[in-house]
């Protein structure tokens, strides 16, 4: 049935009415040749059994009187049927009582037993009939007729109905050819009016609706396509000049970033590049095109392509994204540092057919790097060298970040101040931690460490003004009074943002018991100059302080009253 | 070829000859032309339908079958029919030598020796439903309904339509159309 597939439209439906017509057709006609053929057969049957009731009937008399020769005359009677072919009466004894006509061995048959027998074989028509009269059996007639004028009639009856037949099916053929334009005409004309607007792409065009049947509501879906189609016609036009824009921008941009993109066809193992491929391969665009699979594996740098290779590998047996870096060898043998980023697309049973990519020079980003890990390398070392010096100064140092956890302390301070283990131990806590750590490893005596409270405070206020603070902190460690001259000062990063504090302190507690031991010396002396000028004054006796170079400095009261 | 052995075949020959002669003859003797007849007198009944007034409708009464005159049956009649019924009654067989006394048959045979009084008999039975039956050359065309005569040894009969028409009886054209017709009912055929 594939060919009906090709057929147009018009032909299709000619063909669909004239199957069916035809089916019916065949079927009815089949059907009504067959009952009629079988009624004809039954006609003559019925036929042949009324005239052998009929020259039964007239043979009752003879048989009944022994009569052979009044039924051979009635017998005879019969010869004006053409199909008769032979006639015998039996006699009711079964024996052959007269006959007519002449029949050969092979037709004839013997009595049934019940004397009744309609039967066809081959062109004749065997008939046998009891003859009865008033229930009397008197015997039994035979008739032997040919069914040549019956097979006549039948092949007759066939001419016609296939003349018939031929003659309808002509007649479906024109009405069909005429009515299948009610439906093909429109659809035609609409597939006219597609090959028009797929030859000359003109979506201005539109079809008139001719009616309001289903074929009316295409023409109005087929128009409001149109509509839209002109529409998305226009917007992908738009979008199309967009994108080429882009795709030029894009080729610009990963030329102008010394990009080159690649194509590469699985199957055939081809490569189609573009982009900057001058800057990247050193070759000329014309040039790098015979590069194929096998010449990419060529130009990476040997130490690279076993891994850039597996990767590849990898990624194509998962249909997944393709990222390397790996040097890659130039036209004048130099090596660049490539990054290739890939993508590989899957046909439907998920192999992969296809691969599009990006290599990029990454060689001066590749230079920044090593400089970089040289940098790193030097602040390492610096960073020991400072470690070194500030765990071998005497004094505290320290750094907190905003919410006053320690970035760095040096040895001291983790030693006289923290009571931390190490230098790391403190890095990420606050003073708080070590404060609350002392106290609580001496339950028994508060005393033991009331060092802290005020280093917080401090802290805050130097975060809050931004400007550097020197301060005495003071306060028990480990049990023993520890007092520490503070400075205290905000960090910065490169942007001038305060990222935390910096802070150093000395050890000031030896200095501040000898103050304080001056102090109450001093206080000592003034009490004692008190005393001895109460009495200086209060003395009767005139009393002076005369220097050899001034003379006269001063004299008490006593004194002044005497000169 | 020894004149003994001649002998035997001349003999054969003989005894040959006399059998092919005499097995016929013996056959033949099995149905006598009264046999025939007396076979057929119930099969003309079967053709013919008394009227209703008639006693043959009767189940409880014998078909009365006469012969009236000298009996040329002998005793074949009573040996059929004292089995033999006819129109499925028993058969009471009568001999009439007054044709007066004929008024109560159903069939009556009119015997050869009648010929004389056949006038008389037939005035008897004319306007009957009585099945009047001969065998005498002429009875026919004198009024007998069925008469018998002989074809080529085969006994045939003859019936007057008229005759019959007249009597009440119905005969089915079967019969009819197997004999021959003496003084049809239309005119002469």
């Amino acid at each position: 049935m594939n060919f009906i597939k090709n057929l147009t439209i018009r032909n299709k439906l000619i063909f669909i009415i004239l199957t069916v017509i035809i089916l019916t057709l065949g079927v009815g006609f089949t059907i009504i040749i067959i009952n009629n053929i079988i009624s004809f057969k039954e006609e003559l049957a019925n036929a042949s059994v009324m005239q052998a009731n009929v020259i039964g009937e007239y043979c009752i008399t003879p048989l009944a009187f022994q009569d052979d020769e009044g039924a051979q005359k009635v017998l005879a009677k019969l010869q004006n049927i053409p199909s008769l072919l032979y006639s015998r009466i039996y006699n009711d004894n079964g024996e052959e009582f007269a006959s007519f006509g002449v029949i050969d061995e092979d037709g004839d048959r013997p009595l049934p037993g019940n004397w009744t027998l309609t039967e066809f074989a081959g062109n004749r028509l065997h008939v046998f009939q009891p003859i009865e009269y008033h229930d009397q059996r008197y015997g039994a007639i035979y008739l032997l007729v040919s069914t040549e004028l019956l097979d006549q009639r039948i092949k007759n009856y066939l001419f016609t109905m296939l003349l018939l037949l031929i003659g309808l099916m002509l007649l479906s053929y024109f009405i069909a050819r005429k009515l299948q334009d009610i439906i093909s005409r429109p659809i035609l004309e609409l597939a006219g009016v597609t090959g028009k607007i797929s030859k000359e792409g003109d979506y201005s065009v539109r079809v008139e609706k001719k009616g309001e049947d289903e074929i009316g509501s295409l023409y109005d879906g087929f128009n409001n396509m149109l509509e839209q189609i002109s529409k998305r016609e226009m917007e992908r036009d738009k979008a199309e000049k967009a994108l080429i824009e882009i795709k030029e921008q894009y080729r610009m941009l990963a030329e102008q970033a010394g990009q080159m993109m690649y194509d590469y066809n699985i199957g055939t193992d081809k490569i189609a590049w573009s982009g900057d491929i001058r800057t990247i391969t050193g070759c000329t665009p014309g040039e790098f095109q015979k590069v194929d699979i096998s010449e990419w594996e060529k130009l990476i740098h040997s130490d690279d392509r076993k891994a850039a290779l597996t990767l590849l590998d990898e990624a194509m047996k998962k249909c997944s994204n393709y990222h390397v870096e790996y040097r890659f060898k130039q036209k004048d043998g130099m090596y660049l540092y490539v990054e290739d980023n890939g993508l590989f697309l899957a046909d439907e049973k998920g192999n992969a057919y296809q691969m599009l990519g990006i290599m990029k020079d990454i060689t001066e980003r590749k230079q920044a790097e090593d400089e970089l890990r040289k940098s790193e390398n030097q602040y390492k070392y610096l960073y020991r060298m400072v470690r070194l010096m500030c765990d071998n100064l005497p004094d505290l140092i320290w750094t907190k970040d905003l919410e006053n956890r320690f970035i760095f302390t040096n040895k001291a301070c983790c030693e006289q101040l923290l009571n931390a283990k190490d230098t790391d131990e403190p890095i990420g806590k606050t003073d708080m931690y070590f404060a609350n750590r002392e106290k609580e490893s001496h339950p028994e005596n508060p005393d033991y460490h009331t060092f802290g409270a005020k280093c917080t405070g401090s802290d805050l206020a130097v975060l809050k003004s931004k400007k550097p603070k020197r301060t005495d902190e003071f306060g028990n460690v480990k049990g023993e009074f520890l007092y520490l001259d503070v400075y205290k000062a905000p960090f910065f990063d490169k942007k001038g943002c305060m990222i935390g504090t910096v802070g150093c302190a000395k050890d000031i507690t030896k200095e501040k018991h000898l103050e304080e031991e001056h102090k109450q010396a001093k206080e000592k002396l003034r009490k004692s100059e008190i005393k001895y000028k109460t009495l200086y004054d209060s003395s009767m006796d005139a009393i002076m302080i005369l220097t050899m170079e001034q003379g006269y400095i001063s004299g008490n009261s006593a004194s002044v009253k005497m000169f | 070829m020894s004149s003994e052995k001649l002998f035997s075949y001349q003999k054969f020959a003989w005894l040959f000859l006399l059998l092919s002669f005499l097995v016929p003859q013996l056959v033949c003797a099995q149905y006598t032309e009264y046999d025939v007849k007396a076979v057929y007198l119930e099969k003309f009944t079967r053709f013919i339908d008394w009227p209703g007034e008639s006693t043959v409708s009767d189940t409880s009464k014998p078909f009365i079958l006469g012969v009236v005159g000298r009996n040329p049956f002998g005793p074949i009649l009573e040996n059929i029919y004292s089995s033999q019924k006819i129109k499925n009654k028993e058969v009471k067989i009568i001999h009439i030598s007054n044709p007066n006394k004929i008024s109560g048959c159903h069939l009556l045979f009119v015997s050869k020796s009648e010929k004389n009084k056949l006038t008389k008999i037939l005035s008897q039975t004319k306007n009957k439903p009585i099945l009047t039956i001969g065998d005498t050359k002429g009875f026919a065309d004198r009024g007998v309904l069925i008469n018998f005569y002989l074809s080529y040894d085969k006994t045939r009969f003859k019936i007057n339509e008229t005759a019959v028409r007249e009597s009440g009886l119905y005969m089915s054209h079967l019969l009819f159309n197997l004999a021959k017709i003496v003084n049809p009912a239309g005119g002469k055929k």
